[in-house]
């Protein structure tokens, strides 16, 4: 059995994407978190909430893409402060002698610029708006909500999960067009 | 505008996602520049991917900012009890001593942290004086782990007899045997602390075992509403550096599943309860897995 078992089936757990599963999680760790942060850092309360809540933003960004899954080479948690740890650096934060167990953990690089994610964001809920509901449906269940071709297919009342596959593919090259459209 | 086929779109969302070799990747890329506008349309699909990724991204973060927002008020408490316990960066002791000077409620709310954490200092030593005197009543030094069945037991054979009398006694009993107190008591079990207490042991488990051990003894004296703040607390706590990572899940599971019996003894079965529970469930190798799935039933039987 894994080192990490009860951390794994948790990740399975946050992976389904589920928000109750997202705000336990976030509820356990943010005093350990900000604790961390508060005393080997010189960090205000202010900027350590403000970290805490990037982290949890690239930790679901890795969770729900599946860049991060089992087996885990350390618990969630330190996991979590190998994430704050680069983003700390990243964002100025003063020289640390950080705990050796304290992961590197790679942050994309798209998540950290914030006006250029919500940019982006804004841009595809713009395009999403222009869909027609159905196509607008099926994509913020595959690509917003993580559903599973199986599940959208059920949602939907498809006959299967290639058929949703399909539809989704349609409908993708119909948002490329008003990309073009708009160009 | 070139229109990619299916089989393409998917091997570029997969690639997109990482999620082909790299011999793959390049054969897929030397078949997009074949086509006519391949390249651009791929680059397109992949800033859609990556919009709708930043899009997803944003709304957990509306999210997070919403569960935020709900940790106000505990914030500035939490801060506190650090600063009186000498957690802090010296520059964070600094900043709260600055924010002493400047908010007087703030001032004031150390103030009262610092009694309230004097009062359970106090009490922990008592719990723990006491638990020092049953050590020495004991005729062997290896600890027990016994239940608070006893006293269940007592008042379970009490109802028992009452049953066989009155016959109308019985969903009465029932519903007191599953009353949120009784669960609590049935499903709570005294650890095995005494045996962990080592006399070369760093002070830093001492503290964190010592707190474990009043944590239990507010449990075995039903004072469920002290129990559930010293394991959370504990459940905030960086544990031990020494602790193995069985340590660590026997120790988290502990707490997970204390507070749940806490919250339980305290009367709160609503949502929070429910998500506790819920969390245990999710992990088939928590320790407390199949004590979670019982009490989930017992929490629903109708006569509760």
């Amino acid at each position: 059995m894994s080192k990490y078992a009860r951390d794994e089936d948790r990740l399975r757990e946050l992976a389904l994407g589920g928000d109750a599963s997202w705000r336990t999680f976030y509820d356990d760790l943010r005093s350990p978190f900000r604790l961390f942060f508060l005393k080997h850092t010189t960090w205000s309360p202010e900027q350590v909430g403000a970290l805490y809540q990037d982290v949890m933003v690239v930790l679901h960004r890795k969770v729900t893409s599946g860049d991060l899954q089992a087996p885990l080479r350390s618990s969630l948690r330190t996991y979590l402060f190998g994430v704050g740890k680069m983003l700390y650096r990243k964002q100025g934060g003063s020289k640390v002698q950080w705990e050796e167990e304290i992961p590197e953990v790679a942050v994309p690089a798209s998540v950290e610029d914030h006006i250029a994610e919500r940019e982006r964001a804004a841009w595809v809920r713009d395009l999403l708006n222009r869909m027609d509901d159905k196509c607008r449906e099926i994509l913020e269940m595959v690509y917003l909500r993580g559903f599973s071709m199986e599940s959208v297919a059920e949602d939907l009342q498809l006959s299967g999960a290639g058929s949703a596959r399909k539809r989704k593919f349609d409908c993708l090259q119909r948002m490329r067009k008003l990309i073009n459209s708009a160009n | 505008m070139t229109a990619l086929s299916h089989e393409l779109l998917a091997r570029l969302e997969a690639a997109s996602a990482g999620k082909l070799s790299e011999e793959e990747t390049q054969k897929l890329e030397a078949e997009l520049a074949q086509l006519p506008e391949g390249v651009t349309a791929a680059a397109e699909y992949r800033q859609l991917w990556a919009g709708f990724a930043a899009l997803r991204s944003e709304e957990h973060r509306s999210k997070i900012a919403q569960w935020d927002a709900d940790w106000q008020s505990a914030d500035n408490q939490e801060l506190a009890e650090w600063y009186l316990e000498n957690k802090l960066s010296q520059e964070n002791q600094n900043f709260v001593e600055r924010r002493m000077e400047q908010d007087a409620a703030f001032a004031e709310l150390i103030k009262q942290q610092g009694a309230m954490q004097a009062g359970f200092q106090a009490l922990k030593d008592e719990a723990f004086r006491n638990q020092m005197d049953t050590w020495g009543e004991e005729e062997t030094p290896s600890a027990k782990v016994r239940t608070l069945r006893l006293g269940w037991r007592r008042v379970a054979s009490i109802a028992a007899a009452v049953v066989l009398l009155i016959a109308a006694g019985t969903f009465w009993n029932l519903s007191n045997n599953y009353s949120d107190e009784a669960l609590a008591a049935k499903y709570y079990k005294v650890p095995p602390t005494g045996n962990t207490m080592g006399a070369g042991e760093p002070l830093e488990e001492a503290q964190y075992l010592n707190a474990f051990a009043s944590a239990h003894q507010s449990m075995q004296d039903q004072n469920y509403a002290a129990a559930r703040i010293q394991f959370e607390q504990l459940g905030t706590a960086i544990p031990p550096e020494n602790f193995s990572a069985d340590d660590l899940t026997y120790y988290q599971d502990n707490l997970d599943w204390n507070i749940v019996l806490a919250m339980l003894g305290q009367g709160e079965t609503g949502e929070p309860l429910s998500r506790r529970i819920s969390v245990i469930l999710s992990s088939p190798n928590h320790t407390y897995y199949n004590e979670a799935k019982e009490l989930s039933e017992d929490l629903t039987k109708f006569w509760r």
